[in-house]
């Protein structure tokens, strides 16, 4: 009875539950609003929504704003607000969205508008689905995209032009993330990581591959905190493989105590040691790589439960105290 | 009247084949009566008069599916736009030299009749070259570059030794400052004559430009190049 007791009034004092009317998948935080959050639908059909809440951590409270709700054509496959503001007197945010194509939106007080639309097709009759993106927060107006016709494409926002497409796997390009205002890496259905720079466009540099052969890494994550590492997820694998591109080809760490399939990674946005992983165990799990290698291998500082499987998460920059994960049509906001 | 002919056969043919198509088009029920070529022959080399009354049925059969069809005009124009401008021509140069001689008929009939159709044409390749006008304006030429990748093989065990050796002795400085540096600007200009194995990553992440704070970022990771090719020399 204590115990029960006590894990309830946990509970209630470091989680917010918010239940959405459709399945969640794309989430964001705005870096320059401190509690606005974006929520994208998963339904798999053309009409999706993508919403836009506040949180008030002081009363534990979401509320979501309908007016800043807006239609959004197939599930977003990935959101991200603009690193900064716009501009210093405006009060309006820019999301952007991936699906078919990259879109800009513009966040106002009481209505959003749909900015621009990214179109490189050579005709109007094809389009390839994007699979992510990533908005570089040194130079904001540049914006990596990750597709599945194998190629990543660096867009000029202003212009809404391309700046630079790259044939940049054998396979699809399953996400993308920059590292430095020219340097960007991504993983790939052919189960490598490349690492490329805009100022030697004729080179990459693969800096490691999945150990058995053709296992597609699914996500990437770029430690901001220390450039010098890296984390990557494998299909069907319950590992978290953290990378040190100055030693390519060799994991410095694995982080295996998920009990099902990894689905999302976050590094922390203040400390260049600590990264969370959630998956299909409906565990998500905080961990702190040593500076040693431990024989017996590294186990989390923390780990919540979720009802079902999660989908999504991110780790806001704004407030690092809280993280956000998504599972059927919850979201949870977690402190940490 | 033999003389003539191969030149009213040809001209069967074509109609036949014009009422195929429009009972086709149409479906409109009516039954058109046509003649089979032989037994024709045998009716024009007697009756000359049963020959033109002929000719006249079938225009009048044209006429009256013309206006039938009227419902299903877009099924028309669709099938109308597959015929070629000069085979229309050519049908209209015989059907006035036809009609000419039926009685009744004016050339301005023909005239009208034609022009109707050859109207539409125009217009509806009118609308594709917009289309074509509309499709060169998506257009966004620009280069796809498909990069050479670079791997490494295996590092040795000594390789990660000395990365571990680094991490350890990270907090160090002071005593090896001199040679330290010394150290980094041999790595700096390395790096800056060609690709190595060993630096390859310094580039990755000095590219922020002037800043105090990475000033700061990149004299420390010079100074830990340095401190990796000193522990080497040692060992």
């Amino acid at each position: 009875m204590e115990n029960s007791t006590e894990e309830s009034h946990l509970r209630s004092e470091n989680s917010v539950t918010y239940e959405s009317p459709y399945p969640i998948y794309g989430m964001s935080f705005s870096p320059s609003h401190p509690h606005r959050l974006a929520l994208g639908s998963f339904i798999e059909e053309y009409n999706n929504r993508v919403d836009i809440l506040s949180f008030h951590p002081d009363t534990l409270s979401v509320t979501p704003h309908p007016s800043l709700s807006f239609d959004h054509p197939y599930p977003p496959t990935k959101l991200m607000f603009h690193p900064r503001k716009p501009s210093p007197s405006s009060s309006s945010d820019l999301l952007a969205t991936s699906g078919d194509y990259l879109r800009l939106w513009e966040i106002r007080d009481n209505s959003v508008d749909a900015v621009s639309l990214f179109n490189n097709s050579k005709t109007s009759e094809f389009c390839a689905p994007l699979t992510s993106f990533d908005w570089n927060d040194i130079d904001p107006n540049r914006i990596a995209t990750s597709s599945i016709d194998t190629t990543c494409t660096i867009w000029d926002i202003e212009r809404t032009l391309v700046e630079t497409q790259l044939i940049a796997h054998d396979k699809e390009v399953y996400d993308i993330a920059w590292g430095e205002a020219r340097v960007f890496a991504s993983v790939s259905a052919d189960g490598s990581v490349r690492i490329f720079d805009l100022r030697d466009k004729e080179h990459s540099t693969i800096i490691y591959e999945s150990p058995h052969p053709d296992t597609p890494l699914l996500r990437l994550a770029w430690n901001k905190q220390d450039l010098r590492y890296m984390a990557t997820i494998l299909m069907d694998s319950n590992k978290v493989v953290i990378l040190d591109i100055r030693s390519p080809t060799t994991p410095v760490a694995e982080l295996e105590r998920h009990r099902g399939s990894v689905n999302a990674i976050a590094w922390a946005p203040h400390s260049s040691t600590h990264i969370c992983s959630a998956g299909d165990d409906t565990q998500a799990l905080i961990w702190e790589l040593p500076t040693l290698a431990s024989p017996t291998g590294i186990d989390p500082v923390c780990m919540y439960s979720a009802g079902c499987e999660i989908n999504q998460l991110q780790w806001s920059a704004a407030q690092p105290d809280w993280i956000a994960i998504a599972f059927a049509n919850k979201m949870q906001l977690l402190k940490v | 009247m033999i003389k003539t002919y191969p030149w009213t056969l040809k001209i069967i043919d074509k109609e036949r084949i014009r009422i195929i198509n429009r009972e086709h088009e149409t479906s409109s029920g009516i039954v058109l009566a046509y003649a089979p070529p032989t037994l024709f022959y045998g009716i024009s080399k007697i009756w000359c008069d049963y020959y033109l009354l002929y000719i006249g049925l079938l225009y009048y059969n044209m006429i009256a599916l013309d206006r039938i069809s009227a419902k299903n005009i877009n099924q028309r124009e669709l099938k109308r736009s597959k015929f070629n401008i000069l085979q229309e021509s050519k049908l209209k140069k015989r059907w006035s030299l036809i009609v000419g001689r039926l009685p009744g008929r004016t050339p301005n009939d023909v005239k009208n009749y034609w022009n109707t159709y050859i109207r539409r044409k125009v217009s509806s390749s009118h609308k594709v070259v917009i289309n074509e006008k509309q499709e060169k304006t998506t257009v966004k030429p620009h280069v796809v570059i498909k990069p050479k990748a670079r791997t490494f093989s295996r590092p040795s065990p000594s390789g990660l030794r000395g990365s571990n050796v680094l991490r350890e002795e990270g907090g160090e400085s002071g005593a090896k400052h001199c040679s330290t540096h010394h150290q980094a600007c041999a790595a700096s200009s390395e790096c800056i004559n060609n690709w190595s194995t060993d630096q390859w990553w310094k580039t990755m992440m000095h590219d922020k430009g002037d800043n105090l704070d990475n000033n700061q970022c990149l004299l420390a990771y010079q100074d830990e190049v340095g401190k990796l090719k000193f522990i080497i020399l040692l060992s």
